[in-house]
């Protein structure tokens, strides 16, 4: 039992780090500090994810070019382009985005300019980066659902309704069983941005959707970066369990500033521990009130 | 013995192979027509009636909409040189046919345009090894943004194909309609997932996207007044072939039975007649 206890303390200790981690990361997501060196962590011998200052980058390699999943920001773009060269020496063809924020699209913009990458992401993302007068706006968007075949390899886009955005991509790699799910997974979030279309209410059940994916391993926004699809379906139930509280405590009568010590997260393992997350409670208590 | 009759054969075949080859070797095809629809959007048609090319000139880089045969990649890329020395950027396919989609490889290689077209369209290509099949494809609705120019491409469900991809350029006010507008047809193409049922409700689809001019997959660019006239003659003509399903008439007479009257805008010419048979297997409406 003692064992047991340190264990699980260990775990809780380590669970805290990568919470303060994504903190951290999350900070970077408004902010802009100081850069911190990329690191490059491995899925398969062809797909990697760039980790380090903006949102995580997904990287595949084929024979014919190399496919990026998001950009961070346009100052990552250096050695984002060092990072690829080691993996590949094929040119990138495409980069794929999975929403408009700038910690994911800051680099399309030059990206295009020095690789002549086709700039590819959701039609509702675009249209709020024209709104919002967002440099690197997309050269294709879909609507639902879209393909991306190079060098005999593909990679499909999912649509599946709002949630952090409502322009929120999941990139599927059908031969890894693994998919690039942007902010819809980040860990220790969500942020729900309603000035962008993001709704918390529909934000489980969109998950819900992709979880119908035939994956196995999962690429968060933020945080991870390999994590399993297990820890997706535990932050979806956790973002539950979190929305059911403040649905109550909205019928209870409480008002926008009294909910956040009122809730019971602690416990949560993947959702609902970052200041984003703090930002998307008075989010959730203005769908809750309508 | 042995290396003089194997050296014998061996010549025998290059002289079998050479003389194929002189046969294979395509004539040169046929100059080009260009119509000049605006300053930015032209057509190019060649005097056989293969698919219609679409060229669009946006101020950084050319689209272009289906590719013909591989053997009119040359004049068509002298034709888009006449018209603009920006290079081809993109290409998009309406279908996967070979009259449409024949240029796909050799465009791709010439000038690295990506191509793109609906999904469907992308798997019969693959599935029947056919060179060039589109890189990036789409299910019901997907854009294209270069240049500050848009087009807009969309699937309206089953028709001459599976994959049938309509282009809407909206500052063009002009839509490349691809094969479900063709006067001298239609041809359903059930063996692609086409579908007679169908056909007319894509076609209606398409007054949606209030487009002056549609470019058909073949002859002359036309106005919806005309396409509404070839989709009431569609209507009739796919009734007509339920009826005469109803009636007994057996799939096998179905061609030699058919019957023209009234039809003026479409399903006169063989091309249609040779539909009749998949219309017949079909599920009954």
């Amino acid at each position: 039992m003692r064992h047991r206890t340190f264990t699980s303390r260990f775990a809780a200790a380590r669970c805290a780090a990568a919470l303060l981690a994504a903190a951290g990361l999350y900070s970077a997501y408004t902010q802009q500090p100081p850069a911190e060196p990329l690191t490059v962590a491995k899925v398969a011998d062809d797909l990697h994810v760039i980790v380090g200052s903006g949102g995580n980058v997904g990287v595949l390699t084929t024979g014919e070019g190399v496919i990026l999943i998001d950009d961070k920001f346009e100052r990552n773009v250096d050695e984002i382009l060092a990072k690829v060269k080691a993996i590949s020496d094929k040119p990138i063809r495409y980069v794929l985005n999975t929403h408009l924020h700038g910690d994911h699209t800051g680099g399309n913009a030059k990206l295009a300019q020095l690789t002549g990458a086709t700039l590819f992401g959701h039609e509702n993302a675009r249209a709020y980066m024209v709104e919002k007068k967002m440099p690197g706006l997309q050269n294709i968007t879909f609507q639902n659902r879209a393909s991306i075949h190079l060098g005999g390899k593909t990679i499909e886009a999912h649509y599946f309704g709002r949630s952090h955005t409502n322009g929120d991509v999941v990139y599927y790699f059908p031969a890894h069983k693994a998919a690039h799910f942007g902010d819809m997974f980040a860990v220790g979030g969500p942020y729900i941005d309603a000035s962008s279309g993001g709704n918390g209410r529909d934000f489980p059940q969109t998950i819900g959707k992709a979880l119908a994916l035939d994956i196995q391993t999962v690429i968060p926004g933020h945080g991870g970066p390999i994590l399993k699809k297990a820890d997706l379906a535990t932050f979806k139930s956790e973002l539950e369990n979190a929305e059911a509280q403040i649905g109550k405590l909205v019928r209870e009568g409480k008002a926008k500033d009294q909910i956040k010590p009122l809730l019971n997260t602690s416990s949560f393992t993947m959702c609902c521990q970052t200041g984003l997350w703090d930002r998307s409670i008075p989010v959730l208590w203005d769908e809750f009130s309508k | 013995m042995r290396l003089p009759r194997q050296f014998a054969l061996a010549c025998s075949l290059c002289a079998l192979a050479s003389a194929w080859l002189t046969a294979q070797a395509p004539a040169p095809p046929k100059p080009l027509e260009v119509v000049r629809l605006s300053a930015n959007l032209h057509v190019l048609i060649d005097p056989e009636d293969n698919g219609n090319v679409a060229v669009y000139v946006t101020p950084e880089g050319v689209v272009l909409i289906d590719a013909k045969f591989e053997r009119h990649v040359p004049q068509m890329l002298e034709a888009v040189a006449r018209i603009t020395p920006l290079p081809v950027r993109y290409l998009l396919s309406t279908h996967h046919h070979d009259d449409h989609t024949g240029g796909n490889a050799a465009l791709r290689a010439r000038t690295g345009a990506r191509i793109l077209g609906h999904a469907s369209a992308a798997r019969l290509m693959r599935e029947r090894t056919m060179p060039g099949p589109p890189e990036v494809t789409f299910h019901h609705r997907m854009s294209l943004h270069l240049g500050g120019r848009a087009i807009e491409a969309y699937h309206f469900g089953p028709a001459h194909t599976a994959g049938d991809a309509v282009y809407l350029l909206r500052d063009e006010n002009t839509a490349h309609v691809g094969d479900l507008v063709e006067l001298v047809g239609p041809y359903i193409d059930h063996k692609a997932g086409g579908s007679g049922a169908h056909f007319a409700s894509a076609v209606e689809q398409l007054f949606t996207l209030n487009a002056a001019t549609w470019i058909p997959g073949h002859g002359k660019p036309l106005t919806p007044e005309t396409g509404k006239l070839y989709l009431a003659d569609l209507k009739t003509a796919v009734a007509r072939a339920q009826a005469m399903r109803a009636q007994g008439v057996k799939k096998e007479d179905a061609m030699a039975q058919w019957n023209n009257e009234g039809l003026r805008y479409c399903c006169r010419t063989n091309i249609w007649k040779r539909s009749l048979a998949g219309l017949w297997d079909e599920p009954a409406p």
